[in-house]
């Protein structure tokens, strides 16, 4: 089987489940409780289950994504995490050059959700497939 | 016949130009902990930004240009 791409991804009801628990959870519309949130995103080759495990809260601009969770039969597919801060405030809403270099060099898409939308950086999916090392590819 | 005119004196320092981010920087940002801070000088200004520097993480800072003879924020990006 092969990985799902991120188009494919970013409509899946899990995701997209996932994608609106991770934005209300960042409190975008409370400054003093603001942050980014986010985690991981996984496909079991055999039965095609996608499922989600949330990263430990960010703080105010970032989000370590460099820990994902062993989940059993299953393979890293893609990342996800919230840009909670307006454009109002100044605050840029796309993927940050920091983001933009981490997703090429781990492999898989990463999904940021903003304002603006859903838009993801890096590969379009998966690089080498479900094989491997189930965690990041690279 | 031709005037020469002297190129402007640099007279805010580096740190100087820091502090101003800064200033700044903790307004938007509260705690800068987690950055490094690069200044670059270039023709248009000091050129201050605030990066991260953990493996695999999502975000960004503050990043700044800064008027080399007021001190004057000249543009500012809040990336996150």
């Amino acid at each position: 089987m092969d990985a799902p791409t991120a188009d494919e991804l970013r409509v899946h009801p899990v995701v997209v489940a996932a994608f609106a628990a991770a934005w209300a959870d960042s409190f975008p519309d409370d400054r003093a409780l603001r942050h980014e949130e986010g985690g991981y995103i996984y496909r079991n080759p055999t039965s095609g289950e996608v499922s989600v495990r949330r990263a430990l809260p960010g703080n105010w601009g970032s989000l370590s994504l460099n820990n994902p969770p062993l989940v059993r039969d299953a393979f890293l597919v893609a990342t996800y995490h919230t840009h909670p801060h307006p454009i109002a405030e100044g605050f840029d809403p796309d993927p940050s050059a920091h983001d933009i270099y981490w997703a090429d060099d781990s492999g898989v898409p990463w999904f940021v959700v903003s304002e603006l939308g859903i838009v993801f950086v890096g590969p379009s999916r998966r690089i080498g497939g479900l094989v491997g090392n189930p965690g990041y590819p690279k | 016949m031709s005037t020469l005119v002297a190129p402007a004196a640099r007279t805010i320092t580096a740190a100087q130009a820091v502090a101003v981010a800064e200033a700044d920087a903790l307004g938007a940002y509260g705690d800068l902990s987690l950055y490094r801070v690069e200044v670059t000088p270039t023709p248009d200004g000091w050129r201050v930004c605030y990066q991260l520097h953990q493996p695999r993480t999502a975000g960004g800072g503050p990043h700044y240009l800064i008027d080399t003879t007021t001190g004057a924020i000249l543009d500012k990006k809040y990336y996150q």
